[in-house]
C-alpha cells in the first residue's frame, strides 16, 4: 500500500497528531485553546497547521458561542476521517509493525 | 443500565435542574458532559465512565448517547427519585443551574484530579496540577471553581448538620451581642 503525497504531508509536523485529536472528539469538536495545550504547539506553528488541514478540507472551523464570547472550535470532516484511516492503515501495514503485532499475537 | 435508559436519566436530571441544552451547540455539549459527571458524583449514580481528555473528564459513550437521543433533552424523559429531586432543588436554589461551561469544566476537572485518578489529592495539589494541565486558566477562576464545587457537593443533609454546628458555635456570641444591645438600648432610654 502506497501513501499519497497528502498522507505523507499529514505525517510531517505532527499534522497527524492534530488530526488524531479531532478524530477522537469527532462531532464534539475541540476549541483552539485546548488543541494548543494538548499538542504543545505554539500559535505560529499550530495556526498554519490548522490552516493547511482546513484548506485540504480535512477539518472545519466554526465560531461557537460560549456565554458572552465567541470561540473557535475545530471539527474533523468526513474527508479528514477517511484520510486519517488511510494513514493509520498504512502505518499498520508497515512490515516492522506487522511483524511486531504478529510476534505479540503468537 | 442500558444506554437508552442512561441518557434518559441524564435528560431528566437536566430537565429537573432547568438547564436548557441543544446538542448542536458546543457550549451545551460541555454542559451535558460536566453536569452528568458532577451530578453522577453528587447523586452517587455514575451512569458513565469518564476519563481525562482535553477538556477534563469526558465520556465518549455519553457523547454517542446524546447524539442518538438529542430529542430527549428538554422533554419529559424519565422519573427521578425523592433524593434526586431534593438535591437538584438545592442546586437550583443556589443557582447552580446557571453555571457557565468554563466554570463547570474547572469544577469537574478539579474533582477528577482530587478523587478520580490513581490517588487522592488535596485541593492545593489539584489546583497546581490543573494549572499545569491547562496553563491558560486564571488562578482566580480556578479558586472560584473550587468554591462552586464545594457548594455543589455539599449535600442537603450535610448542609443541615453544618448549619446546626455553626448555630451552636455562634450561639454564645449571638446571646452576648443580644444582651449588649439590650443593655445599650436600656442605657439610651435612661439618657
Amino acid at each position: 500500500m502506497k501513501l499519497d503525497r497528502e498522507c505523507r504531508r499529514l505525517l510531517i509536523y505532527s499534522r497527524l497528531g492534530t488530526l488524531s485529536q479531532l478524530y477522537f472528539f469527532d462531532r464534539d469538536g475541540v476549541q483552539y485553546i485546548d488543541l494548543k495545550t494538548e499538542t504543545g504547539l505554539k500559535d505560529s506553528f499550530l495556526g498554519p497547521q490548522l490552516k493547511w488541514l482546513e484548506d485540504k478540507r480535512y477539518i472545519r472551523r466554526k465560531e461557537e458561542s460560549m456565554d458572552d464570547k465567541k470561540e473557535a472550535v475545530y471539527y474533523i470532516t468526513d474527508k479528514g476521517r477517511e484520510k486519517y484511516k488511510t494513514v493509520l492503515d498504512w502505518l499498520l501495514s508497515l512490515p516492522a509493525i506487522k511483524t511486531g503485532i504478529d510476534t505479540k499475537a503468537t | 443500565m442500558d444506554n437508552g435508559r442512561r441518557i434518559h436519566r441524564v435528560a431528566a436530571w437536566l430537565r429537573e435542574l432547568d438547564v436548557k441544552v441543544d446538542v448542536e451547540l458546543f457550549a451545551s455539549r460541555i454542559k451535558i458532559q460536566k453536569f452528568t459527571y458532577l451530578l453522577g458524583v453528587l447523586l452517587n449514580d455514575r451512569l458513565y465512565d469518564f476519563g481525562w481528555f482535553t477538556k477534563g473528564p469526558y465520556s465518549k459513550e455519553l457523547t454517542e448517547d446524546y447524539y442518538a437521543g438529542k430529542e430527549l433533552f428538554g422533554k419529559g424523559a424519565g422519573k427521578l427519585n425523592d433524593n434526586e429531586k431534593k438535591e437538584i432543588a438545592r442546586l437550583k436554589n443556589e443557582k447552580m443551574n446557571s453555571l457557565d461551561p468554563d466554570t463547570l469544566e474547572i469544577m469537574a476537572s478539579l474533582y477528577f484530579i482530587m478523587h478520580d485518578e490513581t490517588r487522592e489529592k488535596d485541593e492545593e495539589t489539584a489546583i497546581k496540577e490543573l494549572m499545569e494541565r491547562k496553563p491558560y486558566l486564571e488562578l482566580r477562576d480556578i479558586v472560584r471553581g473550587l468554591n462552586a464545587l464545594k457548594e455543589f457537593m455539599l449535600k442537603e443533609n450535610d448542609r443541615k448538620k453544618l448549619l446546626s454546628v455553626l448555630e451552636k458555635e455562634t450561639e454564645p456570641f449571638e446571646r452576648a451581642s443580644l444582651s449588649d444591645m439590650n443593655a445599650f438600648s436600656g442605657t439610651s432610654r435612661e439618657e
